[in-house]
């Protein structure tokens, strides 16, 4: 019996491989060989800077690739700015990295996920001659290749800031820590790790207690959902510190629930500790929910970015930025030289 | 007689009538040395002519006929991209897409198998970030040699791929549901063993071994073209991939004619479990550091659409090592040219996206 193909299919697969490997043989050598060669930078050019981003979904990052471009498009010299994102996947900024040098860019800023695996991406960007910029989070000290420059903000002290604020009007109100709660970020996530620090460092300064830790994934529902029962564990706990201002919602509505959504000075005002400045934590510490707040100083960060990235690509050395935000309190939130470093408004 | 091809496949399938395997032999299912080509048809034990090489691989039937467009397509967008994006084509550039292949690759190549069976693997990117702490730390505070470091994250790979197996194959468990359980369980285990610090200060030997480069070319590149090559082997020429094709085509029908279905699943999840543990062990050597965010769940889905486009199908039976391939070089060239022509994140995603429902709406259409 005979197996009949149809007519359309009589280009077998292999002729069809054979086709597809003999034109990608050709095009390859040919087009590598005609291809422009790389770019050398001249300090009165256009800056190309090729930024791994860990991703868009948050406002932070989202915001501060707005303020960069817009600040970018003022420069002199003029700058470029090719953003890539990588969804707060560790192997794809590595990727991205190997992209942009592809790409032939100036000067790589990153914004690293993960400050110890972003150090081979590093080594990619020098081996390829150009200059790194590490963009909020720094290399780790121990990461065997360093970043040319680090500007961001000092997360450990943005926690360390607001907490110490708090302990410090207690004490002047002579109210004792019974104990405090702590909401943090992603338990993966670095800065969500500094800023437990930061908060364990001040409550060691006061001589206070951490009840406990209630990872919420920067997830207002998820903070909600971890607070509730650790409200009922322990009743006395007078301190709530929370990672960021993105979870006030739920932390907002569990307080609330629980009978401890009192403004300060009420007896029965729970001490409110968060961190980053966005529009409802100025409104919480304007009807004196909320205790203290420090900035996540974005604009700030931006700007000395962009004052930094044409002396880098010039081959510059410059030294580390360590961006520490203000600790806005009940007292101080309306004051306008702090109004005016919003940018969460 | 009639003529029909062993199997169902990505290219060369029959058009039975839906729900019954490619073959009416009852008994066990015995390797048999088929014709070369041509139009000679070789008779054996079977109740069936069994077609040659050519045949088998030509899109007779219409699921053929689509997995064969979707493949060109998916070629002839790379070709396009690589020619009209500058910087596409230098050396440079092609070498970083060989390495980056390897990213997706080996857990694609898992999904494939899973796939075939019909099931699915939700799980493999939390497996390897899981197997990656637990082979870094004996490497770093172990003080333990890169091949112990090694065999302690295929090791970590092989068990999560066995409970999958386990708890899908004899516990008779719905994969998505299993697979999204492992998923967690391996997250979590990643994180307390950690406490969510990364851990670097790997041995050199290991990172310069595996992510090193021979006469210019990423070893990982190399290491995913000879898994490749073996994966397809094992699909492709062996009585276990014919088991494995059988089994997703029709379950019931395979398990009559003698197929140990069981363990055909069981395996193919172990398999999986192994390609987590190898691309933990290339991962980690390639970032120089082991962390629980290695791979992220969005890379869960390129892995699903680089497979689907490859010609598996959601509902198993079809599949192919090649086209899985063509399928991860077609999606890492998209990722790779959104970045060379510095196409805004926000647009990335939404093509991205888009991209993926035309995925899953090809698959619907080519099981029509």
């Amino acid at each position: 019996m005979t197996i009949k193909t149809p007519h359309w299919s009589r280009v077998s697969r292999r002729s069809l491989m054979k086709g597809i490997a003999g034109a990608a043989t050709l095009a390859v050598p040919t087009a590598t060989i005609l291809g422009p060669a790389r770019r050398a930078y001249a300090a009165d050019k256009k800056v190309t800077v090729g930024m791994a981003w860990p991703g868009m979904q948050d406002a932070v990052w989202s915001t501060s690739k707005t303020l960069l471009e817009s600040l970018a498009a003022q420069s002199n010299p003029p700058i470029e700015l090719v953003f890539t994102a990588a969804d707060m996947d560790v192997a794809k900024q590595a990727s991205d990295v190997k992209d942009l040098i592809s790409k032939g860019i100036d000067v790589i800023l990153v914004f690293p996920i993960d400050s110890k695996a972003i150090s081979s991406s590093v080594k990619d960007a020098h081996d390829a001659k150009i200059p790194v910029m590490s963009f909020l989070r720094q290399v780790h000290a121990d990461a065997k290749y360093q970043a040319d420059v680090f500007v961001g903000i000092d997360a450990k002290w943005q926690e360390y800031s607001s907490a110490k604020s708090v302990f410090t009007k207690m004490q002047k109100s002579n109210v004792p820590v019974k104990g405090v709660l702590w909401v943090s970020g992603d338990l993966r996530d670095e800065n969500s790790r500094l800023r437990g620090v930061g908060l364990q460092e001040a409550a060691k300064e006061f001589n206070a207690t951490i009840l406990q830790d209630l990872p919420a994934n920067w997830d207002p529902l998820q903070a909600a959902a971890v607070l509730a029962p650790a409200l009922k564990a322990y009743p006395d706990a007078n301190v709530l510190a929370i990672a960021s201002d993105v979870m006030m919602s739920g932390v907002q509505k569990v307080l609330q629930d629980a009978n401890k959504w009192h403004p300060f000075p009420d007896p029965n005002h729970m001490y409110f500790i968060s961190v980053d400045v966005f529009p409802i934590g100025l409104q919480l510490l304007r009807e004196k929910y909320l205790d203290a707040d420090t900035l996540f100083d974005v604009k700030g960060m931006c700007q000395k970015a962009i004052e930094y990235l044409p002396k880098l690509a010039a081959g510059e050395k410059l030294k580390d930025v360590l961006i520490q935000g203000p600790a806005y309190t009940q007292e101080n939130v309306d004051d306008p030289a702090l109004q005016a470093q919003l940018w969460a408004k | 007689m009639s003529t029909i091809p062993r199997c169902r496949r990505s290219f060369g399938q029959s058009s039975l009538a839906p729900g019954w395997p490619d073959f009416e032999s009852p008994g066990p299912f015995e390797p048999k040395r088929w014709s070369a080509g041509g139009d000679e048809p070789v008779t054996g034990d079977y109740t069936l002519n069994s077609p040659g090489f050519l045949q088998r691989n030509l899109p007779h039937s219409r699921r053929g006929k689509a997995n064969a467009l979707t493949i060109l397509a998916a070629i002839a967008i790379t070709i396009i991209l690589s020619t009209t994006i500058p910087h596409f084509l230098r050396l440079g550039n092609i070498l970083n897409i060989l390495e980056q292949l390897s990213i997706l690759g080996f857990m694609s190549i898992g999904m494939t198998f899973v796939m075939v069976s019909g099931g699915i693997d939700l799980s493999t990117y939390t497996i390897v970030s899981a197997g990656s702490v637990v082979g870094a730390t004996a490497m770093v505070s172990g003080g333990y040699s890169p091949l112990v470091g090694c065999f302690l994250m295929v090791l970590v790979g092989l068990a999560f791929g066995s409970i999958n197996g386990v708890a899908i194959a004899f516990g008779r468990m719905i994969p998505f549901i299993v697979t999204l359980s492992t998923m967690v369980v391996a997250q979590g285990f990643a994180i307390w063993f950690t406490q969510a610090q990364s851990i670097s200060g790997l041995p050199d030997s290991y990172v310069d071994a595996i992510s090193g480069k021979v006469f210019d070319v990423p070893i990982p590149a190399i290491i995913i073209i000879a898994v490749a090559v073996i994966a397809g082997v094992i699909l492709d020429r062996t009585q276990y991939g014919r088991w494995l094709y059988l089994t997703g085509t029709n379950e019931a029908a395979a398990r009559i004619s003698g197929i140990p279905v069981r363990l055909t699943i069981f395996l193919a999840y172990v398999f999986s479990g192994l390609m987590a543990g190898i691309t933990a062990i290339v991962l980690t050597a390639m970032v120089g550091t082991a962390t629980t965010a290695m791979v992220r769940d969005e890379r869960l889905m390129d892995v699903i659409a680089t497979t689907v486009i490859g010609g598996a199908s959601l509902k198993g039976g079809s599949g192919s090592v090649l086209g899985t391939m063509f399928g991860l070089l077609f999606i890492t060239v998209l990722g790779n040219s959104f970045n060379l022509l510095g196409v805004s994140p926000f647009v990335a995603i939404v093509i991205k996206g888009a991209v993926l429902v035309m995925v899953i709406g090809l698959d619907v259409l080519r099981s029509r």
